[in-house]
């Protein structure tokens, strides 16, 4: 990962701010965590 | 002191092979080597790990895991021992009659398939894959027989082209539709944004297309950001948030996912193929072992680094809790002070 890291070009100033993030779901979404997907929306509950 | 990072969501990287070659693939890299694949036993030991970690359901990705010869033995343990998957597929082997009858004897509990193109032509152009006849087939079967959406990625090959796509997946019966952008594809030394649309661009053609999409969707379709906040349209932003169209951030940012390739090795994301944290067997035995492995400072460092600001003009954003800089893999191609605009401050 270091080698990565080497790559990326951000700052190393940590955030104080918990990731939130929105959740999006087509039709029921009591029980989706949206952390899940990847771009896919792999839950179940998702499209 | 921050969170330990806690794999909640599961993803089985359970081959490299695949049955076409998309110019955006984020697992390029991976070189589609068709002898790389998952253990049986592997999986079953993984399927151990994930139960103790007490995760509802395994994400089946590849490559394209319907050429995994274990997909359907996988999927029966899974459903002996109460664990769902879902398969994250192209659906071109649903094409093939006997695969398919073969397919719905052992089916995955929820699919995710992703389209390519809207046209033969596209198609043959994106991915190399010239029987568009055939791929049309697999992806109709797909979304008949789960009732599911689609999903696609923006990509190079796809610009000028979102609303020929949103009306092809409609023409497919997909029940909705998830729009994502093409990331940098990572390789060992170095990170590619050739297949990525400009930045300008693609605002332009989504914010443009916005409005003819929803409506033929009715509404039923997410668009996953990964570009900052920032760049977008506030007046844009504002309506896909009150719609509730819109995605962002991912389990690297919340430390809840668990990622295992197909010797075991611990990923990141399923984009860092080449930068494993750690391994099956070498690091960890077992759910208890996997998360004490995680806790560890080393292991914990690396999820803190991704939490680093891309920019200084993150800082004291308004926005940055939904917004997280974007996806960190963008930062290993572009400049984030470059194009973080960092308007939102309160």
């Amino acid at each position: 990962m270091e080698k990565f890291f080497e790559m990326l070009r951000i700052t190393k100033t940590p955030s104080t701010t918990a990731p939130g993030g929105f959740t999006v779901v087509l039709g029921s979404n009591d029980n989706c965590d949206s952390n899940c997907n990847e771009g896919w929306g792999t839950c179940d509950c998702n499209v | 002191m921050h969170e330990t990072p806690t794999p909640k969501s599961i993803w089985f990287n359970v081959n490299r092979a695949c049955n076409i070659r998309c110019q955006w693939c984020y697992a390029v890299d991976g070189e589609y080597i068709p002898t790389q694949q998952m253990s049986l036993d592997l999986a079953r030991n993984l399927l151990e790990i994930a139960s103790g970690l007490c995760a509802q359901t395994i994400n089946v990705i590849g490559g394209e895991p319907t050429l995994w010869p274990h997909l359907h033995e996988f999927n029966d343990i899974c459903r002996r021992v109460n664990i769902r998957t879902t398969l994250v597929t192209n659906a071109l082997r649903f094409s093939d009659d006997e695969y398919w009858g073969e397919y719905l004897k052992h089916p995955n509990d929820n699919v995710n398939i992703s389209f390519k193109d809207c046209s033969p032509e596209g198609l043959l152009a994106n991915t190399r894959m010239s029987a568009f006849d055939k791929m049309d087939k697999g992806l109709r079967r797909g979304v008949e027989y789960f009732k599911k959406g689609l999903s696609f990625v923006y990509a190079k090959g796809i610009e000028g082209r979102m609303l020929d796509m949103v009306r092809y997946a409609v023409d497919l019966g997909a029940q909705g539709l998830s729009i994502g952008y093409c990331t940098p594809a990572i390789y060992k030394d170095h990170a590619d944004s050739k297949y990525m649309v400009d930045v300008g661009v693609m605002v332009r053609e989504t914010v443009d297309s916005y409005e003819k999409i929803h409506e033929i969707l009715h509404g039923a379709m997410v668009f996953f950001i990964k570009h900052p906040l920032c760049i977008w349209p506030a007046d844009f932003l504002k309506t896909i948030v009150e719609r509730n169209q819109i995605m962002t951030t991912c389990h690297l940012q919340h430390k809840s996912g668990g990622l295992f390739d197909t010797d075991g090795s611990l990923l990141m994301c399923n984009s860092l193929l080449d930068f494993p944290i750690g391994k099956y067997g070498v690091d960890f035995k077992s759910a208890d072992s996997l998360i004490r492995f995680m806790a560890t400072d080393k292991i914990n460092g690396y999820y803190e680094r991704f939490r680093c600001y891309p920019s200084e003009k993150c800082v004291g954003c308004n926005m940055y809790e939904n917004c997280v800089g974007g996806c960190p893999l963008l930062w290993a191609a572009f400049n984030p002070d470059q194009m973080i605009v960092g308007i939102s401050k309160p």
